[in-house]
Order: structure tokens, then sequence, then C-alpha cells
């Protein structure tokens, strides 16, 4: 058979930096590649090049894209191809839509290119096409700004404007990262019917776990190059490539409570969590917490009990409240009702002078730690600055705890000197770590601490977590949309869902035999490879 | 209704500004040193009579208390009465009408131009390579940082006195508004460049630019729907400053190049310590800038509903 995609040797570069080695690969219609490596391996880049766009230098001894030589495309010719022919599904669908314009408008964009229609041809079109991917209300939302819409109507957005042109190839760069599993479900579902009907779909991901739903291949890429390329089926279970099985370890759905997911990390003996002794208090006990926002309920009487030592993980989807749950347990927010009650001891609602001397027991962790590290501050003076609580920011009496924090989070005190800017996704989130654990808290709410990590990034960090509470006995919040994170981080789950806690219990519990409808709604839509 | 109900903030907010200036020019005049009673029979230099001086106080209720005058002054602007210039002897109101006119209609055409100008500019930055770059960077800071009075010269020597293109003296022509508006429009020009430039590159660069680019729009498309919009959103709310930064500069370029306007009748007005005169201009240029600001904020709100409510 003819195939839509034929690349051989492909190879990209930007200023003489190679981003692209040597790639090929193939795909026809009706079938689904995937495309999976770290961030930074090439693959963005890889699927950018089919379109034309990725703004390198581009090299290959064949490069076929519908039959056409893609290599001797000129710009006009491109343009019929592009959005026509072949599209493509952007990662992040709020920053993949103009927040200025009307998302309707977004979508017509591509009737405008493509076709001869008039306009009130275009918006019956539009209409008809936000119909098909079942968006609510497609008349007022279609007239509505991205920022206007929730995360699931600008992913169905984002999939209509791929499907108006009936495209031969749909490329999905990171179409489901960072989704929560209902979303990601969803765009998985539209990507199958796609499938389906005979298109080709090239995904583009850093997680196995997800592809594997869908790819009939998987090329594993890394630095470049392809080091890895065969049916989804031997790629999960006879990974030949050692990077190969780096990145199937580092999934963690169905890896028991502290088994390690990267190498390199020692095993640990799967721990039983130390009986709790009736005289010390949990490490947090949360009490029919409820806080609105200008009426609108964002958590709902909410309760749990974290014991010392142990973790708690809170899972829901984005905009069920566990964020401001998070920071009414941090005592950032004021509750309505309710109490929180750190290690005996009253947090919240209290004074802000009552609460000061309690503060230190009681950490956070968030998903974006850059944000939350002053840019004019290094390393070193990020951690001096936490470890004498705001006194001191020269790193000269504290250098050797520095150098111990470093340590204990897996970075090289070499870096104290330097700025968190010039630090990856993972070293970012393990400096952030080492910050809170500087005043050694008892407790630490960890708030979607590895949501903007690749998975094998994600699974040392994760790793690094386990092996702190083993050394330190913190007890952990750990909020997440991902399931199987949870699964595999905690001892007791809490199932949140439009502010309540619908479900709670021990781990094994929760997710063996989820009893509400909600959280079995959740089981089924999460990725299981084991 | 929600259009009402904007309209109603924005006329109450106005009659609040007006009154804050209208009150701080009533003291601030009551401040500057010297008789006014003097500066009505036309100065120091005129040796009116003490009976002449007094006569003029009670004329014009400078022999009130002060708090008397302030609300009688008041009481006048409220009837749009804003008095006689104590220097051309005519209603402010009337001398208004005739200055007016002209210094806003050099001060639209020249935002107008300043616009067009700052849309090609970082249209032409974008599209250049990076010596293009440098050079047009280099070009915006230059014409941001020149003085009104001395590209207003420079464009005189070229363009009238060397290549006699363009009069050098305002004409009534629209030759002769060329000049004078290029005066006035190209550092603002520079500026808002400078502004756009930054947010157009973002635009240029986002996710959504790419998204666009892989519908198959064209880098030119891409800019007209997405990064126009971006890049006007800061600029735009720098328009109200800019349009009364305008205003001053009228002064200058209205001097240069010998035309009648409120610049220029500021400028006597000033110097003939004309307090009607100053007070009706001052308003008058309040005003401007209040109706400016809230025709801005409606564009911002037509470019980005979402925003402009937060």
């Amino acid at each position: 058979m003819n195939p839509l995609l034929a690349v051989e040797n492909l190879s990209v570069s930007f200023a003489g930096q190679q981003a692209v080695d040597a790639v090929s690969f193939q795909l026809a219609a009706g079938e689904c590649l995937a495309l999976v490596g770290e961030s930074g391996s090439g693959k963005s880049v890889t699927a950018r090049s089919l379109m034309g766009l990725s703004g390198g230098t581009v090299s290959a001894t064949k490069l076929m894209v519908c039959h056409e030589d893609a290599l001797a495309l000129s710009e006009p010719a491109w343009q019929k191809i592009r959005g026509n022919s072949v599209v493509m599904i952007l990662q992040d669908a709020l920053m993949a839509l103009d927040p200025l314009r009307p998302v309707g408008r977004e979508i017509e964009d591509v009737l405008k290119e493509h076709s001869s229609l008039n306009k009130s041809q275009r918006t019956a079109k539009v209409r008809e096409i936000l119909a098909a991917v079942e968006l609510p209300e497609p008349e007022r939302r279609m007239k509505q700004r991205s920022t206007q819409l929730s995360g699931g109507m600008r992913q169905r957005v984002l999939i209509a404007q791929a499907l108006i042109g009936d495209p031969q190839i749909v490329i999905a760069d990171e179409a489901t990262t960072a989704l929560d599993s209902r979303l990601a479900a969803l765009v998985l579902e539209q990507l199958a019917a796609l499938k389906n009907e005979g298109r080709a779909v090239l995904m583009i991901s850093h997680d196995l776990a997800q592809v594997a739903q869908l790819a009939d291949r998987i090329a594993v890429m890394r630095a470049g190059q392809i080091v890895e390329t065969g049916p989804t089926e031997q790629i999960l279970n006879h990974p030949q490539h050692e990077y190969t099985r780096t990145l199937l370890r580092a999934i963690p759905s169905g890896v028991p409570r502290f088994a390690p997911l990267s190498a390199g990390t020692p095993v640990n003996e799967p721990r039983q969590l130390a009986p709790a002794s009736t005289d010390s208090a949990p490490a947090l006990v949360v009490e029919n917490l409820s806080k609105s926002f200008a009426k609108h309920p964002a958590v709902v009487e909410a309760g749990f009990v974290l014991p010392r030592g142990a973790t708690l993980g809170l899972v829901g989807e984005s905009g069920s409240g566990k964020t401001t749950t998070a920071r009414l347990v941090l005592g950032l927010e004021r509750p309505d009702t309710g109490s929180v009650t750190l290690l005996g001891d009253r947090f919240a609602p209290h004074s802000e002078a009552a609460r000061r001397g309690l503060r230190e027991n009681i950490g956070a962790i968030y998903q974006n730690p850059l944000g939350s590290f002053d840019p004019r501050y290094s390393v070193g003076q990020i951690l001096t600055d936490a470890l004498s609580a705001g006194r001191s920011k020269r790193a000269t009496g504290y250098k050797d705890q520095v150098g111990r924090l470093l340590e204990q989070v897996e970075l090289d005190p070499v870096l104290s000197t330097r700025n968190p800017r010039e630090l990856s996704g993972g070293q970012r989130q393990r400096l952030a770590i080492a910050r809170a654990l500087a005043p050694e808290p008892k407790v630490l709410v960890l708030d979607e601490p590895v949501s903007a990590l690749d998975v094998s990034i994600q699974a040392t960090v994760l790793d690094l977590l386990d092996r702190l509470q083993q050394e330190t006995g913190t007890s952990y919040l750990f909020i997440s949309h991902d399931l199987s994170v949870i699964e595999h981080m905690s001892d007791f789950v809490a199932v949140m869902h439009r502010g309540r806690i619908v479900e709670q219990g021990p781990t094994a519990q929760v997710f063996g035999d989820p009893q509400h409808e909600y959280t079995r709604i959740l089981m089924t839509a999460m990725p299981r490879l084991r | 209704m929600k259009l009402l109900a904007w309209l109603g903030r924005k006329v109450g907010g106005a009659l609040v500004v007006l009154w804050l200036v209208a009150t701080a020019i009533f003291i601030g005049v009551r401040l500057i040193p010297g008789d006014p009673a003097e500066a009505i029979m036309g100065g120091p230099g005129s040796q009116a009579s003490a009976e002449a001086l007094a006569n003029a106080r009670s004329e014009y209720g400078l022999d009130l208390p002060i708090i008397s005058q302030y609300f009688l002054f008041l009481a006048k602007l409220i009837r749009l009465d804003f008095g006689t210039s104590y220097s051309f002897k005519d209603p402010v109101l009337q001398i208004m009408g005739e200055v007016l006119p002209p210094t806003i209609n050099l001060a639209l055409l020249a935002l107008v131009v300043a616009w067009l100008l700052a849309l090609l500019f970082a249209l032409l930055a974008m599209r250049a390579n990076k010596f293009g770059r440098l050079l047009g960077n280099a070009v915006e800071i230059v014409a941001a940082a020149v003085p009104h009075f001395w590209l207003g010269a420079v464009l005189i020597m070229l363009f009238s006195s060397m290549l006699g293109w363009l009069p050098a003296v305002a004409n009534g022509t629209p030759a002769g508004l060329v000049l004078p508006v290029l005066t006035l429009a190209l550092p603002l020009a520079g500026f808002l460049t400078q502004l756009m430039r930054d947010s157009l590159n973002t635009a240029m660069g986002s996710q959504f630019a790419l998204a666009a680019r892989a519908r198959g729009e064209s880098r030119l498309t891409v800019f007209r729907r997405h990064g126009l919009r971006h890049a006007a959103l800061p600029a735009l709310g720098l328009t109200g400053w800019a349009f009364s930064s305008l205003l001053s500069g009228a002064v200058v370029v209205e001097a240069i190049f010998a035309r009648p306007g409120l610049g220029r009748s500021l400028l006597s007005a000033v110097l003939a310590r004309d307090i009607p005169m100053v007070t009706g201009i001052a308003l008058f240029s309040a005003l401007v800038y209040i109706v400016v600001m809230a025709l801005t904020e409606a564009i911002e709100r037509l470019i980005d509903p979402a925003g402009a409510e937060s």
C-alpha cells in the first residue's frame, strides 16, 4: 500500500544544532503511529517538519506527505496542504486558541483558507462540526473566546478545527498531555474515531501508557534519533532498547507503593505503615471544610484525616476544588466553615500571628515551582533563605546545610550558584522539594507536583518523594488529577468531585472496589498497562 | 443595558474629574503672584489708576471672600459661562470655538498617522532579518527620543528649504498640514512601535499562531488576524495618554509652523495671566482627554471583552 507519509533519513537542525537526526518512518491511511520521547527528544520538531513549519534546516533522502514531495513544496503549496489534508492538534488547548478571538472564528478560518463557501455557509458548517464533536450549546459557545470555555470545551473546539478540513493525516502533538483522565479519554476517543474513518494519525507524546491505547506502532525517540520502533504489542511487552525499558518502568500505573519507577534508586522494601500510636495526634485533620467564591461553592463540607508518616492522595478533575482545599489547609484562604488541625493544634481558621509558630510544620510544593522562586536568587540563596526562615540569604553560614539539602534531593551541590531558570523542569522540582524540606516540616502539601514533567522525569521525582518520606517520616497530602500517580503514591485516597469528597478510604479499597458512581467513571477512563 | 450602565459610569466619572480640574485651576490661579486686576487692565505696564483697579475687582468679583468666589466660579462653569478673556475681550467660549478645531484636527491626524506608521514599522520589523531588526530598533528609539522643535526644524529644512516640496508655514491647504502632522506623529510612532513589537513578537511566536499556520494561513494572514490585535492592546491602553501628549506637543508645533490653535492661545494666555482663557483651555483639554480615554476603552472592550471585564 502506498503510505500517506514516507520519511527517510529526515534531519532538522537549528543554527548548526541537530534537533532531528536521520529519522525514518511511514504511515498509511487508517493507521496510528506514536512518536514517544522526552521533551527535547525532537519529536515535535519532526512533526512540524511534516507540515513545513519546523523553522529549521530540513534535509531528507525522502519526505513524501500525501503523495507530494515535501522537500520541493513552495510556501503557497504548503498553505494548500496545511489545515486541509494535514492538520495538527496542539498540546495546550488554552494556548492553541487566540484568547482575543471567538472560537467559532478560529474554526471558520480553516474554511476561509480552503473553501469558497460564503459567510453564512461557513457559519453553518462551523455549527455543524461543533455539534459533531458534542460541544454543548454550540450556537452560544462559538461566539465566546477560549478563556470563557472550560478545558473540555476547548479540547472539543481544537478537534473541531482539525476535522472541518476533512484531513488525510492528523498530527496530535501532546494532545492528551496534562489533561485529566476523562478529558484525555475524550481526545483518544475522537482520535480513534478519526483512525477508524481511514485517516492516518500521528501521535506525539512523552507518555507510553496513553499512546498505547490507540497506536498500532510506536517509535521511541531520544536525542533526535529513533532508538526503537515496532508494533505497540512488541514495544510494551518485549522492549529491545534499554531506553524503552526505562520509559516503560517509569509508568506508575499498577506499580506497588514504594517500588521504584526509575533506575538508579536503591530498591526499598515496601514499608508497612507504622501503627498510629494513640498518644500522638494525626498529622492533619480536616473537618467540614467549605469555601465559596462569589457565592460559587469551591469546596463543600470536605473532611479527611492524614495519619502521621502516611500519604493521602486527593484526586479529581481540574476545577473539582483540589487546589482550593490545599490553600485552605495551608491557611492561605480563610474557610467559610470547618477547621484544619495540624499535629493536634488548631491551624485554620486562626489569626496569622497565632499560626506563625506552627507554619514551619507544614510546607508546600506546586506544579510550576519557577514562579515561586525569586528570579534574583541563586539556588543557594533560595535554600539559605528557607533555612534561616527569611532572615538571611547570604550563603556563608549555611553552606553545609545547603549542600546537605541538595544532596538529599539528589542535586549536584555545584548547582548552588546557578539561577533556577537555568535548571531543567525536574531539577527545579527537586529544588522546590529541598526548599520545602529546609524547615523540616511534618506535613507536605504537594499540589500536582509532577504534572508538568515528562513521565521519565516524573518517575525520578516520585522515587525521591518516596525515599524522603521513608527517611524523614513526613506526611504527604498529595494532590493530582492523575489516577495512576495517586494509586502509586498514596496509602489513602480521597476522590473530589464538584467541591465534595465523594469517596475516601485505603487506596486498595477505593481503586479495587469503587463505590461512588463518579469514582467508577474515573477508573474506566484511566489508562492501564499492567 | 450594559452599555447604558457603562456610559452612565463614564459620564459620572467625567463630571467628577472636571470638577476636580476646575477646583485645581481655581486654586492654582490664585497662587500665581501678582494682582489679577492688573492683568485685566492690561498687565503691570498699563499704569492703571487705583480707581480703575478697584472697578475691575468689583466687576470680576475679585473683592468677594474666596469661598464665594469659588462657588460663583463653579456656578458660572455649570452654565457654560467661562467669562470673557482679559486679553482678547471676547467670550472664552467663542475663542475656544475658533482655536480648538484646528488643534484637535492636528492632534487627531497625528494620532492616526502615528498608529499607521507604528503598524507599518511593526510589520516591517516582523518580516525583517536580524540586521533589519537592529536598524528598525535604532530608528524607533531615535524617533521616540527627538524633541518636536528639533524635528520640526529639520523637516522644514529638508522638505521646504532644500527640496521645496512642502510649505513651511501652515497655509490652510492639505500640503501645509503634512509637516506639522509628521512632526507630531513621528516621535509617537516610534514610541508606539516599541510598545507593539514586544507583544507582537510574543503573539507571533505563540501556540495559537502556530495553530493558525497549521490551518494553512500565510504569515501575513496570521499577522492580520492574530498579531494585530495582540500588538494593538498595550498601545491602545496608552493612546489616551498619547493624545494628551499630542496636545501639549501641539503648543510647540503650532509655534514652529505658525498655525493658529489652542497651543498658541494657551501660550499667550498664560503669559498674559488671562485667567478665564487658562481655565477654559485646561477644562477643554481635560474634557478631550476624558473623551479619548473613553473611546480607547470602548475599542479595548471590542478587542478583548474578557480582559476588560477583569
